[in-house]
């Protein structure tokens, strides 16, 4: 019944996005699989593909195996850390890569053990986030300053840890319904930030930038669909030129519907698709907001 | 009174662990074995204070402070609860639990615990309020009860969320409910219930009240932890999906800052009141969203 709803309301509305302004987006993978065969291979599949339809690279945000549940699970599926790196090296070939980071109140690496805005520990936050960044520093792995928060937990004190490890680009925040935290809605209203809206935090010495995550690229059979949930999601003042990012997991990733999905939007909308490098230079297109990091 | 001597108990000893055993068990009618205490009091962080009173080489009163992690304007911080208080009969009347307390303040002021809280019953209450400087803070109450269907109770229940609501946690302690909830399945993991999706967690377990001649079943919340507080709603649609029940029942310091999402909310003058003592940070305009699970009893 849901289906030819959307059959009928699909031919009618949402075929091109209403929007005057113009719409950068890139792709973002928060990348927690690597050690699963079959999930890396899609994840390769899917980056080149994207490569061949938009001429340009997706970021995927790698949870390094210093995490104790991609150490637990590299084990399960007997992948080492050796075969863990050369799956890096491979993805590096058709993606940016960055830092995604997921942080336990302990050891024990549960959905209830998660450290959110509201179970949070400083000391085991930093303890592991250094742990994860020396972990791409000993392998030469090149996470480009770029970070993306698991279960999108972002803060203050994380904002410092990263400006203080030299990241340079955030991807955690968004106003998306699903992936919003309570520190990006608050300091979204604090400093009147728009929707995809970029911004600057700077702490007198380093400076990140913010790219907001606009929504989780569709992958059902109707790219109108993707269509809708965006158009919610755009500034009211539909002059400005935004930019932003559209992710995925690696592991819920369907490849054709994503893929028909981005080559519709390619067809009938006058979205551009855009690398890591494009994207960091919107900022002198858009209004930047300057702020200190709150002591 | 000089005969009496307050010692700080090592409870990884078995011997010391046995002694209290006997005297708690002796004291509440229990049959605990010897390890329940350490487990049901050990908490994740390792600072819970067990403190006894001698007599002649003879342990004669104990109280066990169990250190909770708190968080608090993104900063954790151990504050100790009071519990398992128990003088043996013969010594009652000479002052050990008063003396015990404030032993305690001492102990734990110099290990940096921010406060001492408790839930005491009525026989102590007035004790720790009149004679040892606690404040009070009352209790409220909401029962979510199972009308027609879930949508209709919770939309009548719990306020419209949307996503854009910032949860007011300033100057809120709110309790690691991870820390919690482990503390609570050690005992009986089948007794806990936990629900959790989109960073929120409702946890705690289903119970039974007799009511008109028949007995009912409710959900106690035990905690809640709030990340995302537009999908709290589908966490309470699963309780009353899978528990079965006539009610969810939140129990809770009635100045939980996590109240705000909830309508019809109730005093519950006849629960034990959250009782706090200040020791390394002063509390008098802080808010304590302590929901019942943090009680040693719940």
């Amino acid at each position: 019944m849901k289906n030819i709803i959307k059959k009928l309301m699909y031919n009618v509305l949402f075929k091109t996005i209403k929007y005057q302004g113009e719409i950068s987006l890139g792709y973002i993978f928060h990348t927690e699989k690597i050690y699963d065969e079959i999930v890396f291979s899609n994840l390769i599949l899917f980056c080149e593909k994207y490569y061949k339809l938009t001429g340009v690279k997706p970021i995927c945000t790698i949870v390094p195996p210093t995490n104790l549940l991609v150490k637990q699970e590299m084990l399960k599926n007997n992948v080492s850390e050796k075969n863990f790196i050369e799956r890096l090296t491979m993805l590096e070939k058709v993606s940016t890569l960055g830092y995604h980071g997921h942080y336990y109140l302990n050891d024990t690496p549960t959905y209830i053990n998660a450290i959110h805005c509201n179970s949070f520990n400083p000391v085991q936050l930093s303890r592991q986030f250094i742990r994860d960044i020396e972990w791409f520093k000993m392998n030469n792995i090149n996470n480009n300053g770029i970070y993306a928060g698991g279960w999108w937990f972002l803060n203050e004190f994380l904002v410092k840890l990263l400006l203080k490890n030299n990241f340079k680009y955030d991807f955690s925040i968004s106003y998306s319904p699903n992936f919003y935290n309570q520190y990006s809605i608050s300091m979204g209203e604090e400093y009147n930030i728009d929707k995809g809206e970029t911004f600057f935090i700077k702490d007198g010495i380093n400076e990140l930038m913010f790219i907001q995550n606009f929504i989780g690229l569709h992958n059902t059979k109707y790219p109108q669909d993707f269509i809708r949930n965006l158009q919610m999601l755009l500034p009211i003042n539909d002059f400005l030129s935004i930019s932003g990012v559209v992710n995925s997991h690696d592991y819920d990733l369907d490849i054709n519907n994503t893929i028909n999905c981005i080559s519709y939007l390619l067809e009938n909308t006058s979205i551009k698709f855009c690398d890591f490098n494009k994207l960091i230079q919107f900022k002198s297109n858009i209004k930047n907001i300057f702020f200190e990091a709150k002591n | 009174m000089n005969n009496y001597v307050i010692k700080t108990l090592d409870f990884s000893n078995y011997e010391i662990r046995k002694a209290v055993t006997e005297l708690t068990n002796q004291v509440f009618e229990l049959n605990n074995d010897v390890n329940y205490l350490l487990t049901v009091t050990k908490t994740r962080n390792g600072k819970s204070l067990y403190l006894g009173c001698y007599f002649k080489e003879e342990l004669v009163a104990v109280n066990i402070f169990i250190a909770h992690e708190l968080l608090i304007n993104n900063t954790n911080v151990i504050a100790h609860q009071s519990c398992w208080s128990a003088t043996i009969k013969e010594h009652r009347g000479n002052g050990l639990f008063i003396r015990l307390i404030e032993n305690a303040k001492i102990i734990l002021k110099q290990n940096g615990s921010a406060f001492i809280f408790g839930f005491p019953n009525i026989n102590s209450k007035g004790i720790f309020i009149k004679k040892l400087g606690f404040k009070e803070i009352l209790i409220n109450k909401i029962n979510i009860v199972v009308l027609i269907n879930s949508f209709f109770s919770l939309n009548i229940f719990l306020r419209k969320i949307n996503k854009s609501l910032i949860m007011d946690t300033k100057n809120s302690f709110i309790p690691i409910e991870a820390e919690l909830i482990e503390l609570k399945t050690k005992i009986n993991s089948s007794y806990i219930k936990v629900y959790s999706s989109s960073n929120n967690i409702i946890w705690g377990k289903k119970k039974y009240r007799k009511m008109f001649g028949k007995y009912i079943s409710y959900f106690s919340v035990g905690g809640i932890q709030i990340n995302k507080p537009s999908f709290l709603k589908t966490l309470f649609k699963e309780i009353i999906k899978n528990e079965n029940i006539s009610f969810i029942q939140i129990v809770s310091v009635s100045n939980n800052s996590y109240l705000n999402i909830f309508r019809f909310i109730k005093k519950a003058p006849k629960t034990e009141p959250l009782i706090i003592f200040d020791l390394n940070i002063e509390t008098t305009n802080n808010n304590f969203n302590f929901f019942s699970g943090i009680k040693d009893v719940f």
